[in-house]
C-alpha cells in the first residue's frame, strides 16, 4: 500500500503543530514529550512502508534449509512486555493509520478542551475540577491503545515471515499433518475475527485484549513448530 | 458370505502378514552407557518403546521395514545417539521401523519422531518428546517432562516436577502429581487429574480444559480458552482467590457466589471470590467458552 493511497492520513508535521501551537506549554509534560517518541517511532516505522523490500528481506534471511530459530518469541515477548497491549490483524498501513488518528484524535481534543477550559470554568458548567487527573486518564488510554496496536504490529510482522517459511516448504509436510494444521488455524483465526468483531464492539476491553493476544500467540507458535517440523522432514 | 470365501480371506491376510514380515530386518544392538546419561532416538515412523531398565546399557531391538536403511547407534560420552537412517527415495513418512530399546533408568530421553507412536516406561530421567501424528504415552516418574504433538494424543502418567504439554488438535492427558503444569493446545482436550500442583497455565483455543485434583495451598493457576469449556473440580477445603471472567459464555459456580454481569448491556459474566484462606490464585478467562467450578 503506498502512502499516496492514502489521502486523509494527516501528516506528522499536522500532528505536531495540533500539538505544539495552541498549547504552548500549557501541555503537561507527559503530553508534550510522549506524542513526539510516537511520532518518532511512526517516522521510522513509515520507513518501512516506504520500503515495503522490509519484510522481503526478513523473510530472505531465514535460512533455506528453515532451521529456523527453536523460538522466536523471546524475542518478541520482552517488547510486549514493555508495552501493556496486544494485538488485531489489520494490515501494516492499518496499524499506523489506526495511531496516526488516535494521536490526531486526542491532540484535536486536547486542542478543543483546552481552548474551551476558561469559558467552561467562568460559567461553572465545565470540568473544573483536576483536569490533569482527566488529561492523564485519557492520555494514559490513548497510550495504551497505541501500544495495542503497535504490539500487534510485532505479532503481525513474526505471523508474516513465519507465513513464508511454512509457505515455502508446504509439500515438505505430509499432506495429513497440512490438513490438521491448515483445519486448526482455521480455527483461530475465526477466534481472532471473534475478538475482533467483539473489541471493534467494546475498544479498549482490556480482557478481550488479552484474549486476542493469546490466539496470536498460539498462531505463531504453531507456524514455528510447523516451520520446525518441516524443516527436519 | 459363503465358508469357503471367508477361507479365501483368511489365507489372503495370512499372506500380507507373512509379506510383510518377511519385508523387515530384525536389528539388534548393545552398548554400555552411564546409569544418567542421555539417549536420543530419532525415528520418522513406526514406534519407538523405551524402557527403563537397571543395567548400564542401551540395548535396541529394531524391525525394519519400508524405506529404512538402517539404524545408526553413536556414543559420546554420556550420550547414545539413536537415529533410523532411511534409504535415499524415501519421503520418511511412508517409511517403517520399530524400535524397542531399554535404557538405564536415571537416563534422560529425548525421543523425536513424525507419525511413529511413542511408549517411555520406567524412566526417572528428564523425557523430552516430539511428534507429528504419532501418540505420545509416558510412565514415569521425571524432574521434567516435554512432550509434543500436533495431531497425535498425549498421555502422561506418573510423578513429575514440570509437565510441558503441547498439542496442537491431539488430546492431552496427564494423571499423577505434578508441581508445575503447562499444558495447551489449539482444538485438542486438555484434561488433568493430577494432585500437588503449585503452578499451571492451561489454555485452548476451541479445545474443553478440564482440571480435577488436590493443589497446593498456594496455587496460582490459570486457565484460558477462547471457546472450550474450562471445568474445575476442587476441594471445597482448598484455599485461593478466584477471579472468573467470560465475554459470552456462562458460569456456573459450585463453590462459592454466582456470577455477576459484568455490564447491564453486554454478556459478559465475572466472579471473583475467595475460598478458605485465600492463599492461591485462580485465574479464568473465555472469550465464549462457558467455565464450572464444581465440588470435589
Amino acid at each position: 500500500m503506498k502512502k499516496d493511497q492514502e489521502p486523509h492520513e494527516p501528516s506528522r508535521d499536522a500532528i505536531r503543530r495540533l500539538r505544539d501551537d495552541p498549547a504552548e506549554g500549557q501541555l503537561p509534560r507527559e503530553l508534550s514529550e510522549r506524542p513526539e517518541q510516537d511520532l518518532e517511532a511512526w517516522e521510522a516505522s513509515d520507513e518501512e512502508l516506504v520500503a515495503p523490500e522490509w519484510l522481503n528481506e526478513e523473510v530472505a534471511k531465514l535460512p533455506r534449509s528453515l532451521e529456523l530459530p527453536r523460538d522466536l518469541w523471546p524475542e518478541i515477548a520482552p517488547r510486549l512486555v514493555e508495552r501493556s497491549g496486544p494485538e488485531s490483524r489489520f494490515p501494516w498501513w492499518s496499524v499506523r493509520q489506526a495511531i496516526a488518528a488516535l494521536l490526531f484524535m486526542t491532540l484535536g481534543g486536547l486542542l478543543t478542551y483546552l481552548t474551551f477550559l476558561p469559558q467552561l470554568n467562568t460559567t461553572g458548567r465545565g470540568v473544573a475540577e483536576a483536569p490533569g487527573v482527566e488529561l492523564s486518564a485519557e492520555l494514559a488510554s490513548i497510550e495504551r491503545r497505541a501500544d495495542f496496536a503497535l504490539a500487534e504490529a510485532d505479532y503481525l510482522r513474526a505471523k508474516e515471515a513465519l507465513w513464508s517459511a511454512v509457505y515455502s516448504s508446504r509439500d515438505e509436510v505430509s499432506p495429513v499433518t497440512r490438513e490438521v494444521v491448515e483445519r486448526n488455524l482455521a480455527v483461530i483465526d475465526q477466534a481472532i475475527r471473534e475478538l475482533r468483531a467483539a473489541l471493534h464492539a467494546d475498544p479498549g476491553n482490556h480482557q478481550l485484549e488479552n484474549l486476542l493476544l493469546a490466539q496470536h500467540r498460539t498462531e505463531i507458535d504453531l507456524l514455528q513448530r510447523l516451520a520446525h517440523r518441516s524443516s527436519e522432514i | 458370505m459363503t465358508p469357503r470365501r471367508h477361507t479365501y480371506l483368511i489365507a489372503a491376510g495370512l499372506l500380507l502378514t507373512a509379506a510383510a514380515a518377511a519385508a523387515e530386518s530384525k536389528f539388534e544392538r548393545t552398548v554400555s552407557a552411564e546409569p544418567d546419561g542421555i539417549v536420543t532416538v530419532d525415528n520418522i515412523s513406526g514406534s519407538v518403546t523405551v524402557t527403563g531398565w537397571s543395567r548400564n546399557e542401551v540395548e535396541v531391538i529394531g524391525w525394519l521395514g519400508k524405506g529404512v536403511e538402517e539404524v545408526d547407534i553413536d556414543t559420546s560420552g554420556r550420550v547414545v545417539d539413536i537415529e533410523v537412517e532411511l534409504g535415499g527415495r524415501s519421503r520418511g513418512w511412508d517409511s517403517n521401523a520399530r524400535l524397542e530399546i531399554r535404557v538405564p533408568e536415571g537416563s534422560d530421553v529425548d525421543i523425536e519422531v513424525v507419525s511413529a507412536e511413542v511408549e517411555v516406561e520406567g524412566v526417572t530421567g528428564d523425557v523430552i518428546v516430539e511428534s507429528v501424528s504419532g501418540s505420545i504415552e509416558v510412565e514415569s516418574r521425571s524432574r521434567v517432562l516435554e512432550l509434543e504433538s500436533v495431531s497425535g494424543s498425549i498421555e502422561a502418567e506418573g510423578e513429575f516436577g514440570r509437565l510441558d504439554a503441547e498439542s496442537v488438535s491431539g488430546r492431552v492427558r496427564v494423571r499423577g502429581t505434578a508441581e508445575e503444569v503447562d499444558l495447551s493446545s489449539v482444538s485438542g482436550e486438555l484434561e488433568l487429574r493430577v494432585d500437588g500442583i503449585e503452578r499451571a497455565e492451561l489454555s485452548t483455543t476451541s479445545g474443553g480444559i478440564e482440571l480435577d485434583g488436590a493443589i497446593d495451598p498456594r496455587a496460582e493457576i490459570e486457565a484460558e480458552s477462547h471457546s472450550g469449556s474450562i471445568e474445575l473440580q476442587l476441594s471445597p477445603s482448598a484455599s485461593a482467590r478466584f477471579r472468573v471472567s467470560t465475554h459470552s459464555g456462562r458460569i456456573s459456580n459450585e463453590l462459592g457466589p454466582p456470577a455477576k454481569r459484568t455490564s447491564r448491556y453486554g454478556p459478559g459474566r465475572e466472579l471473583d471470590f475467595e475460598l478458605g484462606g485465600g492463599e492461591g490464585r485462580i485465574s479464568i478467562d473465555t472469550f465464549s467458552g462457558s467455565v464450572f467450578l464444581r465440588k470435589r
